[in-house]
């Protein structure tokens, strides 16, 4: 099994020291395991677990929904029903966003293609000059 | 017998010289063979981009027939003629 330092983990996951720290005095991680000296030292499973927390985090849950759905991935048989129906709420809002980004990837690859394929015009500069652009502050 | 209508749709672009030479060929071969129950459109993906997308539509031209997408490029006179009736005969066999 794998060991690693804080500073790696750091580098690894693109995580802060601190953030490292945090999640573990929370309770998102298990307490780390330590050498004699007191340094950490993170294992295989705590790397996995940080890429879940942070996968999540890019989903918009909350740190508590993740503490919720951790519970859920160590233990799915034992689950309690809260914790099931959340994790089940979670994976709906899930599917809808991998929807909508497949069909964002959909459109910005017709749009690609278009603008590749054309030497006369471009439909992203069409599109834009159709609904406008954004407006800034 | 009732021959179920065959949609065939041009996805096409405004600077796209293929997609015009596209919808000539189909409108052409329509005429052609005389199928009166065929109807098709040119669509023209920047003006209707959610349903190009909805049909999976990556470039132009692009034609669906029957809503199954058939070819991704401008095909042959006689691929495309192939297509069409490669089609109605699946229509006519699903009616008898």
């Amino acid at each position: 099994m794998n060991s690693y330092a804080i500073g790696e983990v750091s580098r690894l996951l693109t995580m802060s020291v601190d953030t490292l720290r945090y999640y573990e005095k929370i309770g998102l991680l298990p307490k780390v395991s330590r050498k004699e000296s007191g340094i950490r030292c993170y294992s295989d499973k705590d790397i996995s677990r940080l890429k879940f927390i942070k996968r999540a985090q890019k989903m918009n849950f909350t740190l508590a929904e993740i503490g919720d759905l951790l519970k859920m991935r160590e233990d799915p048989q034992n689950a309690r029903n809260e914790v099931r129906q959340l994790t089940l709420n979670k994976l709906k809002e899930v599917e809808v966003r991998v929807t909508e980004l497949d069909t964002l990837r959909g459109e910005l690859a017709l749009l690609v293609n278009l603008c590749t394929a054309n030497k006369e015009g471009c439909p992203i500069i069409e599109i834009i000059d159709k609904d406008g652009l954004p407006k800034t502050v | 017998m009732n021959v179920k209508t065959v949609d065939i749709e041009v996805f096409s672009s405004s600077v796209c010289n293929r997609c015009q030479r596209a919808s000539l060929m189909v409108s052409a071969l329509l005429e052609e063979q005389a199928f009166d129950t065929i109807t098709w459109r040119e669509i023209n993906v920047v003006e209707e981009i959610d349903y190009a997308v909805a049909h999976a539509v990556l470039s132009t031209p692009t034609i669906v027939i029957g809503g199954t997408q058939r070819f991704t490029t401008l095909p042959s006179e006689q691929k495309l003629r192939d297509a069409i009736q490669d089609y109605m005969s699946h229509v006519r066999s699903g009616n008898e």
